[in-house]
């Protein structure tokens, strides 16, 4: 007997050492790998309150994750009951090594109260894996990866929660030594096992070589599941709460501002996993594939090669299959991340709409676009490589400042006769409306504004638009990759802004408005921006918009992304919709942050869609499941592509712009 | 290889010109290009060279502006470039072409020289004949094919009808090229930059002994092309709508 001790004492002690010597050193070369990538993030640790706010809230509150609701409450139980049984592990794991080791001795009414919720919580863990298990044997959602890693993960666990509880059982069968901690009674769930399989029938040493067998299981699974971690997507247990906690606090964000001017540089963009970020590579590791991304992604639903959380486990594959050369410091030998037999190729960058439905659903906030962005500005500003066709609307943007081409100077000709004033005539003016160039040349967006134009004048709003001295915003240009073209946009605009020091600046694009709003102060324009739907709102909210009682019927409407989940404007189009249409409005699906993208964004507009199906006929479905007559958007781009999508399938609905309808019902 | 490419800064077709004067417009409100058929001469003379080696030079005669469009062509990949300078936009084809041959012969010995088709501001169609003729050399315009070989170059242009001639020319000679012969390269932010420190050799065209006294044509006049009018939809029966028309033909079109 007391050998047995003795052996047990050295092998645990043995196993302890060995299993969390491998596991610090795993983790250490992670860490280190995450220091050695070159990248450079302008990310500063700030609002430190805030964000251990935010640790509270998701991930110990598991909010974030609950967003979805049976996997979030799942994970939550799985969550807790994990946590709940570390502690008590830990014990065991020194009892083993030294069996007079009892933390019970010394402050019994808290650890016996601990135990007591342990035993509670642990039971959870298990369904909430049964859940799990269901939903990966019978419902298999084709979101989810499906794989080895996670079922070893599942069985993992399962195991050391029974054994934890069978552990607690015997605990409670075993002879009291005087002075010792005395377990019978505080395990609720683990108790009920003794009169279950009658464990209270067995004999001393029965009692023993159980205990001792569930001991060892116990031990044997938690430390392999230690082993296990750095190298499986359950790494994510490390990683996702610093990832949470370094989150980005708002939604609004901009794309990082390339340094085009350094003549130091000698590539841009992401071509390679040594070019990352510390703070990329902790998005790497903090994903752990639910495929929530993917789920939401205009993309990958409609059959096309991009997978947000492919492109991130593809990234971290390539990121750990040349640690050496990395970690060695020898850059110029790691592989670019688009190569031949590399998996995120031309096909899954140019996919991308830009949409952020992947990074507003992902429960460790994983920032997708990050990769995706830079990795195109990559293959456009040092391979020239990117969809053929969009080679035409670069050179317009170049030349004429828009994407189609037209000549730069007829960019105010939509108004003419209309009255407006350019802001070089009166540059006192409230608002200096940027009507960009869907408004300013599309034949659909000049119809738009024309009906802002009305909109605005019937209000007494004392505005006036930049015209000739307009330039494309550089969205297209920026999130199709091409840094160098949006920066000369950007500038361009920055420049004649500058000039007038608008007092306040109005879109009735979301592209313009993002851009000028999020993006335009890296190059030093900051300036208050209001998109129309806001702006529409609030001159309806103070009365200088009255409609006039007519009624469109049932109306939908169709969230912009770059209004909605770039920035958060959800309400204020849906309120002022449903005062111009005597308080109806229709709501599809997929709607505010979880709306469907059109497939305009990103520069998808100016690409063909040959891969998959088409994402607005995905969408001009929903819009007629809807059973609306009208369908409104808040985007030149959207309706362009809403109009498109709804006359293929023959329908009669009609598209119209918010502008318009806000002009139709106050004429 | 010793590859010259001939390129014309001109004003972008979708640019409004503003007429100033009889003959002249303002310039300086207007959106300059590479002419595109060009594109197509320097995409061939780099890919040419990045095959066999060699250097491409592009030749340009235009006001001091035009060093923008030899930078755009160094940007694909033409290694320097030679501006000759001129004052007016419109210089007659065979002024041009003293100019180009000129500059050429006192740069270099050419084993071919590329022209666009045909400048997209002029819309001339002469200068790469003009100079094949005063440079002695043999000329295809509107290739859009190109094989090399030995001393020779085989060509294919479109000749209608869906027909492609397919010619042998020695070399040296001078080829006009067209839409169909390459996809003209987008360039590498790098090259752009690379391109800003190439060198352009600039000289007067006085410099080089031309004289642009000696044009036999002259730009007397520029006027704006009249927009069109949208079309008008004439309704009712197809009697009403034959009256109509013949009504709008005789009193207000007054054609007939």
């Amino acid at each position: 007997m007391e050998q047995y001790t003795i052996v047990k004492s050295f092998v645990m002690l043995m196993a302890l050492v060995g299993a969390f010597s491998f596991f610090f050193m795993r983790v250490r070369r992670l860490y280190r790998l995450m220091m050695a990538v070159e990248g450079t993030t302008a990310f500063k640790l700030d609002q430190v309150s805030t964000r251990i706010g935010v640790l509270f809230k998701d991930v110990l509150g598991q909010a974030n994750v609950r967003r979805k609701k049976l996997p979030g409450l799942a994970h939550t139980l799985i969550f807790f009951g994990f946590l709940a049984v570390q502690p008590h592990s830990l014990e065991l794991m020194i009892k083993g090594v030294c069996p007079a080791f009892e933390v019970g001795h010394w402050i019994p009414g808290l650890y016996g109260g601990y135990l007591f919720a342990a035993d509670i919580l642990a039971s959870f863990v298990l369904v909430g894996f049964a859940y799990a298990i269901y939903r990966r044997t019978l419902l298999r959602p084709p979101y989810l990866t499906l794989g080895t890693d996670a079922n070893l993960i599942i069985l993992f666990t399962c195991l050391i929660i029974i054994t934890f509880q069978t552990i607690n059982a015997f605990q409670t069968l075993l002879p009291l030594e005087p002075g010792a901690y005395d377990y019978r009674g505080i395990f609720p769930v683990s108790g009920l096992l003794v009169p279950l399989f009658g464990l209270n029938s067995l004999s001393p040493q029965q009692v023993f070589a159980g205990y001792e067998m569930a001991y060892w299981v116990h031990m044997a699974t938690i430390l392999g599941f230690l082993v296990y971690i750095p190298g499986s997507k359950h790494l994510h247990l490390l990683a996702a709460a610093p990832n949470v906690f370094l989150k980005p606090l708002a939604r609004e964000k901009a794309i990082a501002r390339t340094d085009i001017e350094n003549e130091e540089l000698e590539t841009f963009g992401l071509g390679k996993v040594s070019e990352l970020n510390w703070k990329n590579v902790l998005n790497l590791y903090a994903c752990t594939e639910c495929g929530r991304c993917e789920e939401q992604c205009p993309a990958a639903n409609t059959d096309k090669p991009l997978s947000p959380k492919k492109v991130i486990h593809d990234l971290k594959v390539d990121l750990l299959d040349q640690a050496d050369a990395i970690l060695g410091g020898r850059f110029d030998q790691v592989k670019p991340i688009v190569r031949d037999d590399a998996p995120v190729t031309g096909d899954v960058l140019w996919s991308c709409t830009t949409c952020r439905a992947c990074e507003d659903i992902c429960p460790v906030n994983i920032e997708h676009l990050d990769f995706i962005i830079e990795a195109r500005k990559h293959q456009v500003l040092m391979e020239a490589s990117f969809p053929p066709e969009v080679q035409e609307t670069f050179t317009n943007l170049e030349n004429q400042a828009n994407p189609w081409g037209f000549g730069a100077d007829s960019r105010a000709d939509w108004c003419k006769g209309m009255d407006v004033p350019l802001m070089g005539d009166h540059p006192e003016a409230d608002l200096l409306w940027f009507v960009g160039c869907a408004g300013s040349f599309d034949d659909r967006g000049k119809k738009i504004s024309r009906a802002m134009a009305r909109v605005l004048q019937r209000a007494g709003v004392n505005f006036a638009i930049l015209g000739p001295e307009e330039a494309c915003n550089g969205d297209m240009a920026r999130r199709a990759g091409n840094e160098y073209l949006a920066q000369m946009l950007i500038r361009q605009n920055v420049e004649i802004l500058n000039g007038y020091q608008p007092k306040r600046i109005l879109t009735g694009c979301p592209h313009c408005f993002n851009i000028i709003k999020n993006e335009y102060p890296q190059f030093g324009a900051a300036y208050p921006v209001v998109s129309h739907a806001e702006l529409l709102f609030d001159l309806h909210k103070q009365g200088r918009l009255k409609p006039n009682g007519t009624s469109l019927g049932a109306l939908t409407f169709h969230d912009s992304c770059y209004l909605s989940r770039w920035n958060g404007i959800v309400q204020p189009p849906r309120d002022l919709l449903r005062s111009m249409n005597n308080g109806q409005l229709t709501e599809m699906q997929r709607i505010r942050e979880k709306g469907f993208c059109c497939g305009a964004g990103g520069g998808r507009m100016f690409m063909e869609e040959t891969l998959g199906r088409r994402i607005n006929m995905d969408r001009a479905e929903e819009v007629m499941r809807s059973g609306a007559a009208t369908v409104a958007a808040a985007c030149p781009f959207c309706a362009t592509m809403l109009s498109d999508g709804l006359m293929d399938k023959e329908s009669t609905i009609a598209v119209k712009d918010i502008a318009e309808i806000v002009d139709a019902a106050t004429a | 290889m010793q590859i010259y490419v001939c390129v014309k800064h001109v004003p972008d077709t979708a640019a409004n010109i503003k007429i100033v004067g009889e003959n002249g417009f303002d310039d300086a409100g207007c959106k300059f290009i590479a002419n595109p058929y060009d594109e197509y001469a320097v995409e061939q003379a780099v890919q040419l060279v990045e095959k066999n080696g060699g250097e491409v030079i592009v030749v340009t005669v235009g006001k001091a502006a035009a060093a923008a469009t030899i930078r755009a062509a160094m940007a694909m990949g033409a290694h320097r470039g030679i501006l000759v300078t001129v004052e007016s936009q419109f210089l007659d084809s065979r002024t041009t072409a003293q100019a180009l041959k000129a500059a050429i012969e006192q740069d270099g010995k050419p084993d071919i020289i590329f022209t666009g088709k045909g400048a997209v501001d002029s819309e001339g169609f002469q200068t790469m004949y003009r100079l094949a003729q005063a440079m002695g050399l043999p000329v295809v315009n509107e290739i859009n094919r190109l094989a090399l070989g030995d001393g020779k170059a085989t060509v294919g242009h479109e000749i209608g009808g869906g027909a492609r001639e397919v010619l042998e020319v020695s070399l040296p000679c001078v080829l006009g090229t067209t839409k169909g012969l390459n996809e003209p390269r987008y360039p590498k932010f790098p090259d752009i930059m690379k391109a800003k420190k190439k060198e352009i050799k600039t000289l007067a065209i006085a410099d080089l002994g031309v004289s642009v006294d000696g044009a036999r044509s002259e730009l007397v006049k520029l006027e704006k092309v009249p927009e069109r009018t949208g079309a008008k939809m004439l309704g009712g029966d197809v009697r009403q709508a034959v009256e109509a028309l013949v009504k709008i033909l005789k009193e207000e079109e007054k054609v007939i």
